[in-house]
């Protein structure tokens, strides 16, 4: 007997019994569904889980820390040892490794206060990069971009807010000084703190202290030019933003700032703070999973790189466990749907008795007529895995819908669907019909033919 | 063709044992067309069924082209059945939602045949009972002669060796009765197929070749009758 024959005679039987094959599919439907989202949260939990251990761990990451970062060694002279020293000539090496999408060299040049023209007042966190590897790390740019024009300045969203001149900020602290415990004083100081000062294309003078002398001071300004204004990052609260004031330069304009120190300390006590090389580079991988491979060749240039791997795997155990939970659930749930198509085929079986004895009798054998309602409950199962997906479709996306009610902030569905799981969840489904109809078809196959179509 | 031999079956309800068929011994050749006549409970719808191998003898042998059937399991049953012999019944037993045309062809499902040569052999066989503008008919819609045609060409679309009719005429007026046993001898003498026709009308018995009579699971007479059609 051919399959298509199965199949055909089986979606008759399916057609001609409508109430209980719909009955039947709902039941499997529910289970179905019940997998899919099951595993769908499961996964996209820990998918969103794992894109923020990205964001705040950086898994895809590697940190090469410079030894000579301190001043101790100078990587652009020659050295009788090189180890855990980042040299020009290794970031171009790691660079041209396979699975590297960028290369970030960093050095943090520390606090730094700033004015502007109408006497404003801000303090960045300054940090020397090369900036055209900015995007690659994440960064997005909300105005302008990278400059080749001179001296010019990056700014993170947050440096731009709370910016206030200092007859204010004097007044302000005397009265907090004076009412500590004034809440509504301190709400004000906050949500001041929020306030934007637009300064894109704006000029801001860097201030550094020549003498770091109090009493004393001697402040060298150095003029820069806001070229770009980097969104606010995702995953962050926005009462932290504020606190999040970030600033980029070139190493060149890094090496002007530290030229002006030295020179401007020369004849004093005073070293200068900075050096022109990087603290650490970073190097970003194309795909989490090549991070281990290119750490370990990144290790062969004698330097210590480092990454986060281990956070992860640590999160995937827990979100395994979480999984097979969902899983479990699920299989549950399919499992009482499937006594509904046991019961179905099983009143078929005796319903069909006569018809059964008939082919028997024109020469159906015991694995024909046992294939027979085996087919036909798979193929129950099948409508009820594809009634499934579209049911688990339309809860999927009414948990989205939920979930961005309560977090406007989130962009795009959180809960998504991996074409696996559609597989999983109708596999589960045929293989609930298909063993929920191998008692009815066992049951058939042994029907009497002679008693069946005896008439009394 | 068809060799009975020491044939004797008994139905046994708890300790009590009721014998219906006692050392019954006959041969049918093949091409014949033979009448197994005998009253209500005379034992021919046992023998019909032991010989159909719908069920077991308690003695004797039962041999349809050289082969034991009553040693077959019902597996081998099954397929023999499937390839050796046709079935029609009394109260035609055609499956009610599928159309005459799929009903004639479901022998051939089971055998595996490819759907358009079904098709093919099953029109053919409709047509030759007459049936070529019913195919796609149910079975409701038609009358219980149009019935017994189409399960006559269900029994005949393997091309068996023997075709065993239970009372074919028995749900039937005497008009119909009479087409039906024309066309089951038109079919013999056409196809060389062997029929063995269960009855308890003699009317029916004497337009066969040859008549096997049973009287109380006795087998009493075999006689020659007419064979021609009225």
């Amino acid at each position: 007997m051919r399959l298509r024959d199965y199949i055909s005679i089986g979606w008759d039987q399916l057609k001609r019994r409508k109430v209980v094959t719909a009955m039947c599919t709902i039941g499997i439907a529910i289970g179905s569904a019940a997998i899919i989202v099951a595993l769908s949260l499961g996964e996209s939990a820990q998918q969103y889980a794992q894109d923020q251990v990205n964001a705040f761990l950086k898994t895809d990451e590697i940190t090469i820390m410079n030894k000579a970062s301190n001043g101790s060694a100078d990587p652009s002279t020659e050295q009788t040892s090189d180890r855990d020293v980042i040299t020009k000539q290794k970031v171009d090496i790691i660079r041209q490794l396979p699975h590297v999408k960028a290369v970030g060299t960093y050095k943090d040049l520390g606090n730094f206060p700033f004015k502007l023209d109408d006497d404003k007042e801000g303090r960045v966190e300054l940090t020397a990069t090369n900036l055209d590897s900015l995007e690659a790390f994440d960064n997005s740019f909300q105005q302008g971009g990278i400059s080749e024009q001179e001296n010019t300045i990056i700014l993170s969203y947050g440096a731009m807010m709370g910016l206030t001149d200092p007859v204010s900020q004097e007044m302000r602290e005397k009265q907090l000084n004076a009412n500590p415990n004034d809440e509504s004083l301190w709400e004000t100081y906050r949500e001041l703190g929020k306030i934007v000062t637009p300064l894109y294309q704006k000029q801001l003078k860097l201030q550094v202290d020549a003498t770091r002398d109090l009493n004393n001071p001697k402040i060298i300004e150095i003029p820069v030019r806001v070229v770009g204004v980097l969104k606010k990052p995702s995953g962050v609260s926005e009462n932290q933003i504020p606190y999040m004031k970030q600033a980029y330069i070139s190493h060149e304009l890094a090496e002007q700032i530290v030229e002006t120190m030295k020179t401007a300390r020369s004849g004093t006590d005073l070293q200068p703070e900075l050096t022109a090389n990087f603290s650490r580079a970073v190097v970003k991988v194309d795909d989490v999973k090549n991070v281990q491979g290119l750490d370990d060749t990144i290790k062969k240039l004698r330097v210590s790189p480092q990454n986060n791997l281990s956070q992860q795997d640590r999160l995937k155990d827990q979100f395994a466990i979480v999984r097979t939970i969902a899983l479990g659930v699920g299989l549950f749930v399919l499992f009482i749907a499937s006594i509904s198509i046991v019961v179905a085929m099983t009143m078929s079986t005796y319903q069909r008795r006569r018809q059964i004895g008939i082919m028997k009798v024109l020469g159906a054998n015991l694995a024909q007529i046992r294939n027979m309602f085996i087919v036909e409950s798979a193929l129950l199962g099948l409508i009820g895995g594809i009634f499934g997906i579209l049911f688990s479709y339309w809860v999927v996306w009414g948990i989205n819908a939920l979930l961005m009610m309560t977090d406007p902030s989130e962009e795009g569905s959180i809960i998504f669907i991996s074409s696996w799981i559609l597989g999983v969840g109708v596999f589960f489904a045929v293989l609930t019909g298909v063993l929920s109809g191998i008692y009815p078809a066992i049951s058939a196959s042994r029907t009497d033919a002679l008693t069946a179509i005896k008439r009394d | 063709m068809l060799r009975v031999q020491n044939l004797s079956h008994v139905f046994r309800n708890g300790s009590e044992d009721t014998p219906v068929l006692k050392e019954i011994n006959f041969t049918i050749h093949k091409g014949e067309i033979v009448a197994l006549l005998g009253s209500s409970g005379s034992g021919k719808s046992t023998l019909l069924n032991l010989m159909a191998g719908l069920m077991k003898p308690t003695e004797g042998s039962i041999f349809i082209a050289d082969q034991a059937i009553e040693k077959m399991s019902e597996n081998k049953l099954a397929e023999f059945r499937r390839t050796n012999i046709g079935f029609i019944f009394q109260a035609y037993e055609l499956i009610s939602h599928m159309t005459v045309r799929e009903n004639v062809e479901l022998p051939l499902v089971f055998q595996g045949v490819k759907r358009s040569e079904r098709r093919d052999r099953a029109m053919a066989l409709l047509e030759k009972v007459g049936l070529k503008e019913k195919t796609e008919m149910f079975p409701s819609q038609l009358s219980g002669g149009q019935q017994q045609r189409v399960s006559i060409a269900r029994s005949l679309i393997t091309m068996p060796s023997i075709v065993f009719a239970d009372e074919p005429t028995g749900n039937l007026d005497t008009k119909t009765e009479n087409e039906i046993i024309n066309l089951l001898i038109e079919l013999n003498e056409t196809l060389h197929i062997t029929f063995v026709i269960v009855t308890h009308e003699q009317e029916v018995a004497t337009r066969t070749k040859r008549i096997i009579q049973l009287r109380d699971g006795y087998l009493i007479d075999q006689t020659v009758a007419g064979g021609h059609p009225a």
